[in-house]
């Protein structure tokens, strides 16, 4: 009788032991929040629940909060409440041992370069905000750039796409671009076609810088990677252009096979439409209309304008793009479209029907900050930035690295056609299943003075990464 | 026809077109101009209002044609309006507030169409008895676009019947030459203007309307269409409807064919026209008014 119970109470104090050690292995992790984990059932964009004071980590939307183009940066406000959600209902970020939630609060840029300025700094010294987040249109990144070096806050680039914006003397360490580039995006097109039968291409671009470097982009990579690829025609045309008739008329007299223009908002939809109306035919398959390349197809509207049928066969160049064949992806469809059912307007539009494209672009971006903070436990801009560089994100989205060199975020990134009916939407073309190009084929360039900048700056004392500086001549 | 003779009368008809739309919206501009002395900043706006219209009717109705008719007569009534409610009470502090005050139309006219359809592009789709393409020995053109031809030319003639052959149109074209006299005439010349300013908006608004389908109706469309109606009415004279009608089909043949030659040099082509005419001829190719 007492041998049994000696016998039970060594199971017990054993039983103990092994769940004190379970706890310890465990307790590196509290706190730690998982993506799409939280209880994001409560999430509603027109009711946002995240705290508006208090100890809390504030996270700036930087973008055009004013004008017909308001509603993209309410979208992105909504996005990065449902992240809160996520979060916060997870019990939120531990920073230097304290639980934290995210507040978010909008800086109207009014597109312009001085409000934008001033927006940013009114964030930074009056709501005391710890990051922020943005913005559409290269000019206003570099002048936020210079801002966030002046401040030292962190700012995360997720919509400019100039390849020089993170060159010298632009770059700085406070900016972390986690949307794609131009060049990588190009190249992304570029392969895309390097394995396929089309070999006329018509450049048909908007006229400015964002256009031409696009086009110069595109000639110098095709022509590198498919010697047999023809430029047959190359126009820029205003932006707002009105009537595409004649550049159309253009574009069919050249017997182009593919258009690639990367042109955004109303002209988009008008190039599209018009081509689609002046009956402009894909050579290869008259069924189709002329494929045309931008990367601004995954505004929904533009599909919605031109008809669903209509946007069959254009070719969508992405950054970022929904794979249901991922499970993060898989998951985060199903509850966003479950909950998008609840919305109300301006969130029950198709526009909102799916975080795809722009959605996820940044979806993904406040999610890796988020993960940045957790793994930094600072909101210390230095420990941020040391935790960043190097850094990867899997949890949803194709995987993400950031490169240390120039923070710019290096992925697979996706070329999709454009197919109707699909399974995205009812009324419009949506993505096809998205041909994937590898990392190495699509990788954005980078200044050459800043490769191996870490090795020196941040650790300097590391001989494996130590950069060798030339000698200074000798002063006589 | 050979590929070149077919890419250049091709050109010929996209000149037309857009040359017949720059008249539908540019001759209420000028008979606004013409008959009030107002220049009507906000008449682009109008256009698009009427655009706006045409969408809502076509959604509640589904008939493309009744929609066309009620979109701008329901923007020719919001003009009518305005004139009346807004315009008429500061005519006596002259044709600068008179200005300033469509300036502010222009910015509440876009605040209404953010308010009450928002910020996204709106569908307006090509019925289907205008859908198709004419195949025209080799020449393959789009119905809509021959409609837009047909259409504004059926309105010119429409213009040109109630200018010169009705007694409406005689007073019209009596007080764009001289409105005292019209008024010590016993014309009831208020009302006269009200009346030429709904049609001049519902002229705009045809244009929006028919745009509507060939365009992107969301809240920057009136931009895309002001600009380019200001350069007609400046370089065809101001009240010159002839002047803004023989203009309007220059520039659209002037910016089809400068894209198919000098193609990086077409966008400025209207505005270096417009500098040539304002030096030379600073009232425009027909304008007998200041």
């Amino acid at each position: 009788m007492k041998a049994t119970s000696n016998f039970h109470g060594r199971w017990i104090v054993l039983g103990c032991i092994f769940m004190f050690f379970i706890f310890l292995i465990g307790l590196p992790q509290a706190g730690a929040f998982v993506p799409l984990k939280g209880d994001l059932a409560k999430y509603d964009p027109n009711n946002q629940t995240f705290p508006t004071s208090g100890d809390t980590i504030k996270i700036a939307i930087w973008d055009v909060f004013s004008g017909p183009d308001a509603w993209i940066a309410e979208a992105y406000y909504a996005i990065l409440g449902f992240v809160a959600q996520d979060i916060n209902s997870q019990g939120g970020i531990k920073v230097d041992g304290k639980m934290k939630k995210i507040q978010i609060i909008k800086a109207d840029t009014q597109a312009k370069p001085d409000p934008a300025k001033r927006a940013m700094e009114k964030a930074i010294l009056e709501d005391k905000v710890n990051f922020l987040a943005g913005v559409a249109g290269s000019h206003l990144m570099k002048v936020g750039q210079a801002v966030a070096k002046e401040y030292k806050v962190i700012l995360v680039n997720n919509a400019a796409y100039t390849d020089s914006i993170m060159f010298l003397p632009d770059f700085n360490e406070y900016t972390f671009r986690t949307c794609g580039t131009v060049d990588g995006n190009v190249k992304t097109a570029a392969a895309f076609y390097a394995k396929r039968p089309e070999t006329k291409f018509y450049i048909l671009a908007q006229d400015y810088l964002f256009g031409h470097a696009c086009a110069d982009a595109f000639k110098a990579t095709i022509k590198a990677l498919k010697p047999k690829a023809e430029i047959v025609g190359e126009e820029f045309f205003p932006v707002f252009t009105k009537d595409f008739g004649p550049y159309l008329e253009k574009v069919r007299a050249s017997g182009a096979e593919v258009i690639f223009s990367m042109a955004w908002g109303a002209d988009s939809e008008n190039m599209i439409k018009q081509s689609r109306q002046l009956g402009l035919k894909y050579s290869l398959n008259k069924e189709l209309g002329i494929p045309i390349v931008s990367t601004f197809l995954d505004a929904t509207q533009s599909l919605e304008a031109i008809g669903g049928p209509a946007g069959r066969g254009l070719v969508l160049n992405t950054d970022f793009q929904l794979d249901p064949r991922r499970p993060g992806d898989k998951k985060l469809m199903d509850i966003w479209h479950k909950l998008w059912k609840t919305w109300k307007a301006p969130y029950n539009s198709v526009n909102h029907e799916w975080p795809n494209g722009g959605w996820l672009r940044n979806m993904v971006s406040y999610y890796w900050l988020c993960q940045v903070i957790q793994k930094a436990g600072s909101l210390d801009s230095q420990k941020i930035i040391a935790a960043w560089e190097g850094d990867t994100f899997d949890a949803i989205g194709q995987k993400q690295y950031m490169r240390p060199d120039d923070h710019q975020a290096i992925a697979d990134r996706a070329l999709c056609i454009m197919e109707f009916p699909n399974k995205w939407f009812e009324k419009n073309a949506g993505p096809g299943v998205p041909t994937w190009i590898p990392a190495k084929d699509c990788m954005p360039g980078m200044d050459p003075k800043l490769v191996g900048r870490v090795a020196v700056v941040v650790q300097p004392k590391a001989p494996a990464k130590k950069v060798e500086k030339p000698k200074a001549p000798a002063k006589k | 026809m050979s590929p070149t003779m077919v890419l250049y009368v091709a050109q010929a008809i996209h000149g037309l077109a857009y040359g017949m739309l720059l008249f539908l919206i540019a001759s209420g501009l000028t008979l606004i101009f013409g008959m009030m002395g107002i220049l009507n900043i906000a008449h682009a706006s109008f256009a698009m209002l009427a655009a706006y219209f045409c969408f809502t009717a076509l959604k509640l109705t589904g008939n493309f044609w009744l929609a066309l008719v009620i979109g701008p007569i329901v923007a020719g009534i919001c003009g009518v309006v305005a004139e009346r409610f807004l315009l008429r009470p500061v005519h006596k502090q002259g044709h600068l507030a008179e200005l300033l005050l469509t300036v502010g139309m222009m910015a509440l006219i876009l605040e209404i169409v953010k308010f009450f359809w928002g910020t996204e592009s709106l569908v307006v789709k090509i019925p289907e008895s205008l859908s198709g393409l004419l195949n025209l020995s080799g020449l393959i053109y789009p119905v809509y676009r021959l409609f837009i031809i047909g259409l504004s030319l059926l309105i010119l003639a429409f213009m040109a019947l109630i200018l010169f052959k009705t007694r409406l149109g005689m007073i019209v074209r009596a007080a764009v030459s001289d409105p005292d006299m019209v008024s010590a005439l016993g014309i009831n010349t208020p009302f006269v203007f009200m009346l030429v300013f709904g049609i001049g908006i519902w002229l705009a608004g045809m244009a929006g309307a028919v745009a509507g389908p060939l365009l992107t109706v969301f809240p920057g469309m009136a931009d895309l269409l002001g600009m380019d109606a200001f350069v007609v009415v400046v370089v065809g004279g101001f009240g010159s409807l002839g002047g803004a009608f023989i203009v309007a089909l220059f520039l659209g043949e002037l910016n089809a064919y400068g894209i198919q030659f000098i193609p990086r040099l077409a966008p400025v082509l209207m505005f270096t026209f417009m500098a040539l005419v304002l030096a030379f001829k600073p009232m425009g190719l027909f304008g007998e008014r200041e």
